[in-house]
């Protein structure tokens, strides 16, 4: 216990310590995130009106982010993959800074979900014991549930591997392997079953496809890499340590797998929806070329699909993707793109038309984004203390002294 | 088939008696039952802080909970306000009808509506839209339409509030169960206990469920003094509200408020279990239309052609 | 509706009685309200030219179809009401010109006008007997107040009129 406690404190230290960049880019973090929590304040004290949501558009940015991190946090099955199955050590290294994308988006989502709440000091009651579960008839409850058990997963197992570093000794496969494995299946289904929340929804044409599943798992396997791409080689670059290039190929070939997959499952969507012409597809033709006036959704959506057009010549062509800085390029256009694709463009064409054919065009207002600025700046700032902590263990640099027990 | 055989039929598909949603209704009022006689010696001041689901509820906790609800109105806004909990009548499921060929999108039910059951002026349950002649086609109506007089001509009008449907999507999606059918047919919601996801709002096919994005502000002139616990009580922000058939008054034998504001007649209501009933002589004599039948949310509100 | 405004009286016996008179009841149930006592508000009293005797007691009656220039132009002008056929006295007593007459002779009060009409409007008797067509108001499952064929519609012209319509919906406002 005393070892554990002498552990925290040797964590805090190395997240307190750093150089001039270092304070400056984690105050930048902390008065972005700051910003965002005044944000927050006001989602609760003033209700949720002071949103751009409204009864036709009832949800927005907030679940749009919540769905695309939903994503980063599974995809991290992506790279355990490669660790304890192929067994290739280089992987194994990185398994632990990955689990921390994991658990730090999930930590996202639930911020986000929780922000979005009308009544966030009625949260227990969806808690067993004091509140009241609507299982099994709830998506929603039981997206609770599996996200409950995947923020205990993702955050137990970089927890103990990461301690056992610390103290020296090599961690008890016993421990590590069933939750690891069970995090594997767990990234399907967290993902599957939020796909479902939406799919399951016949009320909402543009979700009702057993498409939406498949859909949210390949879209996830792009954005999921390119995030976790962009930040191995932010660590390369800044943390002080060495991931190896197959890390990083490795990511890449995910990418031009799954990239030009993600493109031909949006393809059949577009295709099935806007060839029909039916009065349900009026959602799909909202998002691809707007109703009426309402034309900012196209906007984006096409962007985005330029967007990965030009990330997947880049992946492409090996003399292009070999050179590192057009590699990042590309996933930082990913990024966003998914982030169209999967966000917004997903969640609010849902809404638009209304069921009765009404049609409001939602667009995030300054609170909204200073919200989402807030959580995504909150998210870097846990990122880069728990990476800074993780690489000083890994690297040996933070080690049980002899002295020290 | 003989015409009483198809709509007994009818009757017994849309609107039959065998409900599992209701055997687990009675289930869960037996459990709450229990669950309440074993909280029933908790302290004050925690049931204050942890509020109830509406069917854990004692007698006693609701005469307390009315009570505070009756004095905060009073303290806000000075209007000494009733807030009773009438109960579902045994043999009574409530049916909606509405007659399309009458309907000229006057929107006297829609205000009615909104004076009867405390709706700030953003929040309105029924929302009338105007069609084209010739179709009931929903993704071209008009919602906003504010002409000198109404009918125009080559529209049709389709009034559209929350069907209480026999198998609510809203109700299952709800995470924390605050929102129910009640034995009478009617879907209400726990105002004390939505927690405001808004996943209902997502799930209901006909546009019924609002939110209270903010706290609901309303003239003290205006406010309904005749009020219940699961319909017309002033709502707080954050939560989801709907159409409740007006409640208060139908489980007192009145009809909803909108019915009565009609100025065409269009409107018809009551038990559907009654053979006398207006619902149930419509259902036998009428060509009816049950919006979006394809979904199978089976509503307790039919559209007819008179 | 206030109830003070309007006197109502029960006509229950009346209702059931008119149904046994139509011929193409005999194979329907018949309307028998149990528990339920309908009343079908009387109108006379709120006629703004009632009694016609107030006039008509000092003219003879001229039942010939002629167009009218004084005192009913505005009625000639807008009786539009069963084409061509329809003049004063296919619904006015010209006896009593205080009263209606059914198609039997059987001279009727103007409170009683829904038999008049549906001795021409079956299938609307049909319906308006049962509760389906007009508006009853009062409660469901008792006391039923239901409006006059004249209540809603003008006998002579009646289709109904154009409304001036509530309020839309408030408009969806960016913040």
């Amino acid at each position: 216990m005393i070892r554990y406690l002498q552990y925290l404190k040797s964590c805090a230290g190395c997240v307190l310590r750093g150089g001039r960049n270092y304070y400056l880019w984690m105050g930048g973090l902390f008065v972005l995130t700051f910003l965002g929590g005044i944000s927050w304040y006001h989602h609760i004290a003033d209700g949720l009106g002071i949103t751009n949501m409204s009864n036709q558009v009832s949800w927005g940015i907030g679940i749009a982010n919540f769905v695309y991190f939903v994503g980063v946090a599974a995809s991290v099955a992506l790279l355990i993959v490669p660790a304890y199955i192929y067994r290739i050590e280089e992987f194994k290294a990185v398994v632990v800074l990955a689990e921390i994308i994991a658990v730090i988006s999930v930590v996202m989502c639930l911020s986000f979900i929780i922000s979005d709440l009308g009544r966030p000091d009625r949260l227990l009651h969806l808690s067993p014991g004091l509140g009241v579960i609507n299982l099994p008839s709830s998506h929603l409850a039981w997206d609770v549930m599996v996200f409950s058990v995947q923020l205990v997963l993702s955050l137990y197992i970089p927890a103990y591997l990461l301690y056992k570093r610390y103290l020296g000794q090599a961690p008890n496969l016993a421990f590590v392997l069933p939750p690891v494995m069970l995090s594997m299946l767990w990234a399907v289904i967290i993902h599957t079953v939020t796909a479902f929340l939406l799919s399951a929804l016949k009320s909402r044409d543009f979700w009702n496809t057993g498409l939406l599943a498949p859909r949210f798992l390949v879209s996830a396997a792009v954005s999921g890499p390119a995030i976790i791409l962009l930040c191995f080689a932010a660590i390369n670059r800044y943390g002080g340590m060495r991931i190896a290039d197959r890390v990083f190929d490795y990511l890449a070939h995910v990418l031009r797998v799954m990239l030009p997959v993600n493109l031909f499952l949006l393809g059949c969507e577009v295709f099935t929806e806007l060839h029909s012409g039916t009065a349900v597809t009026e959602s799909a033709r909202y998002l691809f070329f707007g109703l009426g006036e309402h034309t900012l959704l196209p906007k984006f959506i096409w962007t985005a699909i330029v967007f990965d057009v030009v990330a997947l010549v880049i992946l492409l062509v090996p003399r292009w993707r070999q050179q590192p800085r057009l590699l990042y390029a590309s996933c930082a256009l990913l990024v966003f793109s998914i982030w169209v694709e999967k966000g917004m463009g997903l969640v609010l064409p849902g809404f638009t038309p209304s069921p009765l054919g009404e049609v409001v065009e939602y667009v995030p207002n300054a609170s909204e984004i200073v919200l989402t600025i807030g959580i995504l700046a909150a998210g870097a700032l846990l990122f880069t203390a728990a990476a800074k902590v993780t690489i000083a263990v890994q690297t040996g640099r933070l080690r049980l002294q002899e002295g020290d027990a | 088939m003989t015409p009483e055989a198809r709509l007994g039929e009818l009757v017994r598909l849309r609107l039959g008696r065998h409900d599992t949603r209701r055997g687990f209704l009675k289930t869960a009022l037996a459990g709450a039952a229990v669950a309440s006689a074993s909280t029933a010696c908790d302290g004050a001041g925690v049931e204050k802080l942890l509020s109830k689901h509406y069917l854990k509820l004692t007698d006693e906790d609701k005469r307390k909970l009315f009570a505070r609800i009756e004095a905060e109105v009073l303290a806000r806004s000075g209007v000494r306000v009733t807030v009773g909990d009438p109960q579902p009548m045994a043999g009574v499921e409530f049916v909606h009808a509405l007659d399309l060929s009458l309907c000229n999108g006057n929107r006297r039910c829609v205000e009615a509506c909104a004076r009867e059951n405390n709706l700030p002026d953003d929040i309105r349950y029924l929302r009338v839209v105007e069609v084209d002649a010739g179709t009931l086609e929903l993704a071209n109506a008009e919602h906003a339409y504010d002409p000198e007089l109404v009918p125009r001509s080559g529209k049709n009008y389709l009034p559209v509030q929350c069907q209480q449907c026999k198998k609510p999507p809203c109700v299952d999606a709800c995470p924390v169960k605050a929102t129910w059918v009640e034995p009478d047919g009617i879907v209400v919601v726990d105002y004390d206990w939505c927690i405001g996801c808004r996943y209902c709002q997502a799930a209901c096919p006909y546009y019924a469920r609002r939110f209270n994005f903010r706290e609901p502000s309303i003239e003290p002139s205006r406010i309904n003094p005749d009020q219940a616990y699961l319909s017309n009580r002033i709502r707080p922000a954050g939560v989801v509200e709907k159409c409740t058939y007006c409640l208060h008054r139908t489980r007192r034998g009145r009809y909803p408020a909108c019915l009565e504001a009609c100025p065409t007649g269009a409107r018809k209501f009551g038990n559907i279990n009654d053979e006398n009933s207006e619902v149930r002589r419509m259902l036998e004599r009428k060509r009816t239309y049950v919006l979006k039948e394809e979904l199978g949310t089976v509503p307790r509100f039919f559209y007819f052609f008179g | 509706m206030s109830a003070g405004r309007l006197v109502l009286v029960a006509f229950v016996a009346a209702l059931a009685c008119e149904a046994t008179h139509a011929p193409d009841q005999a194979a329907e149930r018949p309307f028998a309200p149990t528990h339920e006592e309908i009343l079908v508000e009387p109108r006379s009293h709120l006629l703004p030219t009632y009694p016609c005797t107030s006039c008509h007691d000092e003219r003879e009656a001229q039942p010939t179809r002629r167009r009218l220039a004084d005192y009913h132009r505005t009625r000639y002008d807008d009786l539009k009401h069963g084409d061509d056929a329809f003049w004063c006295y296919q619904c006015h007593a010209l006896e009593d010109i205080d009263k209606l007459r059914m198609a039997s002779g059987q001279l009727i009060s103007f409170d009683e006008a829904w038999r008049l009409c549906t001795s021409c409007h079956g299938d609307k008797q049909r319906d308006f007997q049962r509760g389906i067509h007009g508006l009853t108001i009062g409660e469901w499952n008792g006391k039923k107040h239901r409006r006059s064929c004249t209540g809603c519609h003008d006998p002579h012209n009646p289709r109904f009129r154009s409304m001036t319509p509530e309020k839309p919906p408030a408009p969806v406002q960016s913040r």
